[in-house]
């Protein structure tokens, strides 16, 4: 197998990234009385996007798009009290089970595809 | 057994690794459902693979990178004879007085699966109207190979009617001569 390939990924805006590649591969076989098994040779395009939305950032969780007092002491007092780590209460579970996302959030489209260039033929193999 | 090596420097780092595990000096009898009639009829084995690989990747200038790599693995049997009898070239013979093989061995041969592949790869970063972009350029390649051969020590198979163990005498009924010459078949 050789392939040679390239590609470009490039910010479009802060948030949304797109790649843009192509590869050609070409596939070789032979059998042991010398007949050719395989003989492919492909170029396959690619193309994707890649868009983040981010709602944690240096590890403060996102409260709302508004300013949120009770969310925010919540995430802030987590797991402790006065420097000691306690189980959390259950007023601040709850509260944070309600936030609406602690992980960031990856939305991405992609295409890839195939186009055989020759399309592999079977071979009968010599006598 | 394995060996490997590292070097790094600013912003650069290679490494090679090498191993090989062989498993030699199995001696078994192949001879189904006839057993063998004596040690020379039984057959060595031995095995290993061997592998190592190599890699570079490195910052050329601040905005230029590249990797390499290259690797081989090979994983190999030999198949022969476990002791020479020294008699008919050390061709097997099978008696139909005892239904048992003597002089030679099952096989004598080997199979080997050889693989190479090589990636070089290299990357841009760039911001033509400071719009960033990472451009990047590459070759894989990879070839296989599969080869194996088993025949007769010889290529031949003696068909008998009686044989002597102790004196090598035997009454012959016919001998089989058997075309030779490794069977490969490749791929890349």
């Amino acid at each position: 197998m050789t392939a040679i390939f390239a590609r470009d990924k490039f910010q479009l805006t802060k948030r949304f990234v797109a790649e843009a590649g192509l590869r050609w591969e070409k596939q070789t076989g032979s059998s042991d009385i010398g007949a050719q098994t395989v003989n492919t040779n492909v170029f396959a395009p690619r193309l994707s996007a890649n868009n983040e939305e981010k709602f944690i950032n240096n590890n403060v969780a996102w409260c709302g798009a508004t300013a949120n007092a009770a969310c925010a002491t919540a995430v802030a007092n987590f797991g402790k009290a006065g420097g000691a780590w306690i189980v959390p209460d259950a007023a601040a579970v709850s509260l944070l089970a309600d936030l609406p996302l602690l992980k960031g959030v990856t939305a991405r489209w992609g295409l890839a595809r195939n186009a055989p260039g020759r399309r592999p033929r079977a071979r009968r193999p010599r006598a | 057994m394995r060996r490997h090596g590292r070097a790094r420097s600013e912003g650069h780092t290679a490494w090679v690794k090498y191993y090989q595990s062989p498993t030699d000096g199995f001696v078994i009898n192949y001879w189904n459902p006839a057993p063998a009639g004596e040690r020379e009829a039984l057959t060595s084995q031995n095995q290993t693979a061997k592998n190592w690989a190599a890699q570079y990747s490195g910052v050329l200038r601040s905005n230029w990178s590249m990797e390499a790599a290259f690797a081989s693995y090979s994983s190999q049997l030999f198949v022969g004879t476990f002791e020479a009898s020294g008699k008919l070239a050390n061709a097997p013979l099978f008696n139909e007085a005892d239904s048992k093989y003597y002089n030679g061995a099952t096989y004598d041969g080997f199979t080997d699966r050889p693989r190479q592949q090589f990636n070089l790869a290299s990357n841009w970063f760039l911001t033509p109207g400071g719009r960033s972009h990472d451009v990047k350029v590459g070759l894989d390649f990879q070839n296989m190979q599969s080869g194996a051969e088993f025949k007769y020590p010889n290529a031949q198979l003696y068909d008998v009617e009686s044989f002597s163990q102790a004196t090598g005498a035997m009454v012959p009924i016919e001998r089989d001569d058997f075309q030779t010459g490794p069977s490969v078949s490749n791929a890349r």
